[in-house]
């Protein structure tokens, strides 16, 4: 996985695994892993700006005789989240047509497609 | 290294930070742990191998989760750039309530230093305005000077080259006196224009370097560090 996953991008990656359902920290961080390289290091101050932005809240629960702090998408996120995911269909439709893209600008030239 | 050693350096590296910043990091990278060991799978082995398997798995995790010092750096630098974007400015944290007091306090202190202050700060505007005044009076009196010595080089030429047909010799003596004090003008004046130019060079770097430091420090303060990065 070479690509560098950008700050925004992450930011969209972590409300959509929150859309699925409230989650805590460990699982947050295993289901990204599980997609794309990221530590956990990377991905706590993501979780806290969003929280910091409105885009999701944090309840605790008693678990084991201690605290799991507990990860819900507000709505605000959910406006955010469907923002990303149209800005994401986008850019990746540009990506795809600039990476797949093998047409053979003489011959486009010669059938006079383009300048 | 351990947990304890992982989590002292890291409530360290971000002791400038608000005290409920520190407390989440901690408490996230904590039940991280806690977590993740208890994802372990330990049927089948004695309480001793179970928890050695634990012991084992919590150097590994933190291994991997890497040095603390450069975890707090990106805690910093999420931070900076929050605040930057003025995300904070609703006066929720406890650090715009501690530079709230702190305010507070800056204005009783000014009030209660006003017989005093006042007149220091009367003091220092004059200074300042003196200063100020005598490198203009100086530089003044330079380029007076300069232009006295060229207008008088300029008469002494003139009145020399009237007095050749009469006295020889003192229309020589004129006209040398003359072309002297023009070149020590000319060169005077090269040497004024180059001064006042690098002066005023000096003062707009002056000026844009204790700029650049207040932001800086305003930033440091806040981030412990991180902000210092960002803002180069």
């Amino acid at each position: 996985m070479g690509f560098k996953i950008e700050s925004s991008l992450l930011d969209a990656c972590a409300l959509a695994i929150l859309k699925r359902g409230d989650t805590y920290g460990y699982e947050i961080t295993q289901e990204m892993k599980g997609a794309i390289a990221v530590s956990e290091s990377t991905l706590y101050p993501v979780l806290r700006r969003l929280q910091k932005e409105g885009y999701c809240r944090t309840y605790d629960q008693p678990h084991q005789g201690r605290n799991r702090r507990y990860y819900t998408i507000t709505e605000k996120g959910e406006q955010k989240l469907a923002e990303y995911r149209a800005e994401w269909e986008t850019y990746r439709g540009a990506v795809e047509k600039l990476l797949y893209n093998e047409d053979d600008r003489r011959l486009a030239i010669e059938r006079g497609e383009t300048k | 290294m351990t947990r304890m050693e992982f989590m002292k350096i890291l409530r360290n590296e971000l002791r400038k930070l608000p005290p409920e910043e520190i407390v989440a990091a901690t408490e996230f990278f904590e039940e991280y742990l806690d977590d993740a060991l208890e994802a372990l799978n330990v049927d089948g082995l004695t309480e001793e191998e179970a928890q050695n398997l634990r012991e084992e798995t919590e150097e590994r995790l933190i291994r991997e989760i890497g040095s603390p010092r450069a975890v707090a750096k990106q805690i910093r630098a999420e931070y900076a750039s929050r605040i930057l974007e003025g995300e904070e400015s609703g006066g929720k944290t406890k650090a715009s309530v501690g530079s709230r007091i702190s305010a507070v306090w800056w204005v009783i202190i000014g009030i209660c230093s006003a017989p005093v202050s006042i007149p220091v700060a009367i003091c220092i505007g004059c200074v300042a305005f003196g200063i100020i005044v005598t490198v203009l009076s100086i530089m003044i009196s330079i380029y007076s000077g300069i232009i006295g010595a060229a207008i008088g080089g300029i008469c002494a030429l003139v009145m020399g080259c009237l007095a050749i047909p009469t006295v020889l010799s003192t229309a020589a003596l004129l006209i040398g006196i003359g072309l002297i004090t023009l070149a020590l003008a000319a060169a005077a004046g090269v040497g004024a224009y180059i001064g006042t130019r690098e002066l005023i060079r000096w003062l707009a770097r002056l000026g844009r370097s204790i700029n650049e430091k207040r932001r800086l420090k305003k930033l440091n303060k806040m981030t412990g560090g991180a902000g210092y990065e960002t803002a180069q």
